[in-house]
């Protein structure tokens, strides 16, 4: 379980980040995840730059799942991170999707 | 002058009947036996872990430590990620810098395979910034990502770093103590299961128990009586930040770069005068970024020359990395790694290295990388 304040604290800067358009540095598909992630895996995670100059690192949800490729375009968007028990306070992060 | 006197190291692999402080115990004990010096003969003990507290609930190694050597002498604890034994080393050198005349072990060790690779990816992480363990990545997915990158800058493929697995196996099959001592094919490494693509688990260095430690010392009386000794001279550490995604290159690691170059001013040698070296090839992208980084191959060269095996064992004139296997082959129980690679050296360096041993060599040089650059300490040893 990560602790509900240690969310509180990294989630409060996440509605800056939103709706942000930028571009694919880099790529990769994770196959062998820790425990938080093991039921999403096999997974798409992207490091993008944003057209406001951050870089920024997240899961791909959009539909170009096998065709992922360094300088494709992407915005972000809210979505639940890691896979937490039934009782503890779901993780809210970013993660990006296609441009449209 | 600061020497090194002996070193040891445990068998690398699943060592399921053994615990983390049985491989210390072993690792030191037989490194005073080996070197024929009296345990009371050691004036400090510098220990390099970094996990046990989180896998094992098992903190103040150091306090465990004076229990099974029963002794009061000061000993420290390191911890850098997969770099805790480079730090180890780095701080002993100091410790001796400022302590004239004294005698010091270093001994580094981990225990991982007790534990379910989600375990000890989970555990892995904790060296990752909260953004990259929020985004589900983990070290195979953060290497995988700069290798993406090298690969699409200097338009190579998958091949180009994937030798750096088939030398490094090659040269694991010649190590007793390696966890895998079996050659692999590129076609092998290239067709194995993806654990971050473009990485395969051939590209990925192995989760390994184990333990590994060298005495240091700065006594002169000690240095001119011992066998077969080298110096240390440099050991240099540099830093970066925890999450790569802040730094301003992403096909070069700046702390190894910083690292190298002071290690190569303090030394007082040149890039050519090392004929044998130990490089942080805990993911096979990791080993060509090390060589560019480090000065020995230009950037964007890397591919090329790791493809023509320039740094295999039996190729005149070139430099030869990781005669131990590499992290790759040897294994890589984290907190030993550091301390092994220095290990490797001496054993080169005094002619111990046996159907590995690397002919005509003076110098050769270590170096440990921990978290994805976050640390990287360089150290040159010299006959």
């Amino acid at each position: 379980m990560i602790s509900p304040v240690k969310i509180w604290r990294r989630q409060k800067n996440i509605r800056n980040m939103l709706g942000k358009k930028g571009v694919v540095l880099s790529w990769t598909i994770i196959y062998t995840p820790s425990n938080d992630f093991k039921k999403s895996a096999p997974y798409p995670v992207l490091l993008a730059q944003l057209d406001s100059g951050e870089k920024v690192v997240g899961q791909y949800v959009g539909t170009l799942y096998n065709d992922l490729k360094i300088g494709m375009r992407i915005r972000t968007i809210l979505r639940k991170t890691r896979i937490t028990h039934n009782e503890d306070i779901i993780s809210y992060g970013i993660k990006f999707t296609n441009e449209i | 002058m600061i020497s090194i006197l002996g070193y040891y190291s445990t068998q690398f692999g699943e060592l399921w009947e053994r615990s983390l402080f049985d491989l210390v115990k072993e690792s030191i004990d037989s490194l005073l036996k080996e070197s024929k010096i009296e345990k009371k003969e050691i004036d400090a003990i510098f220990f390099s872990n970094m996990m046990s507290g989180i896998l094992e609930n098992n903190l103040h190694g150091s306090s465990k430590i004076a229990q099974l050597l029963n002794t009061h002498i000061p000993i420290f604890r390191s911890e850098a990620a997969c770099a805790s034994g480079g730090m180890a080393v780095y701080l002993a050198v100091q410790y001796l810098k400022a302590n004239p005349g004294k005698t010091v072990i270093v001994v580094g060790a981990e225990k991982m395979t007790d534990f379910s690779p989600e375990e000890a990816v989970e555990g892995l992480m904790a060296a990752a910034s909260g953004e990259e363990q929020e985004a589900g990545l983990t070290f195979p997915g953060l290497y995988a990502l700069l290798a993406q990158i090298y690969l699409n800058s200097y338009h190579y493929k998958h091949e180009n770093i994937g030798a750096i697995s088939v030398k490094n196996h090659f040269h694991g099959f010649l190590n007793e103590k390696a966890h895998f001592k079996r050659k692999v094919t590129l076609k092998q490494v290239l067709s194995s299961p993806k654990i971050a693509s473009p990485l395969g688990v051939l590209d990925c260095s192995p989760i390994s128990d184990g333990a590994s430690a060298i005495i240091i010392t700065s006594n002169t009386k000690k240095i001119k009586q011992a066998k077969r000794t080298c110096s240390i001279l440099s050991s240099e550490i540099a830093s970066d930040s925890i999450s790569f995604m802040e730094r301003e290159r992403l096909d070069s690691l700046t702390s190894t770069v910083v690292a190298g170059n002071k290690a190569f001013k303090e030394a007082g040698i040149k890039r050519s005068d090392i004929r044998v070296a130990e490089l942080h090839d805990c993911f096979s992208i990791a080993e060509i970024l090390g060589m560019e980084d480090l000065g020995f191959w230009k950037k964007g060269e890397g591919g090329k020359r790791a493809l023509a095996y320039e740094t295999m064992l039996g190729n005149s004139g070139s430099i030869i990395v990781n005669t131990s296997g590499g992290l790759k082959a040897a294994g890589h129980p984290i907190g030993a790694t550091g301390i092994k690679q220095v290990g490797e050296i001496f054993l080169q360096l005094t002619h111990q290295a046996d159907k590995r041993q690397v002919h005509d060599v003076y110098y050769g040089l270590a170096h440990n990388v921990g978290g994805s650059g976050g640390t990287a300490v360089v150290t040159i040893l010299g006959i």
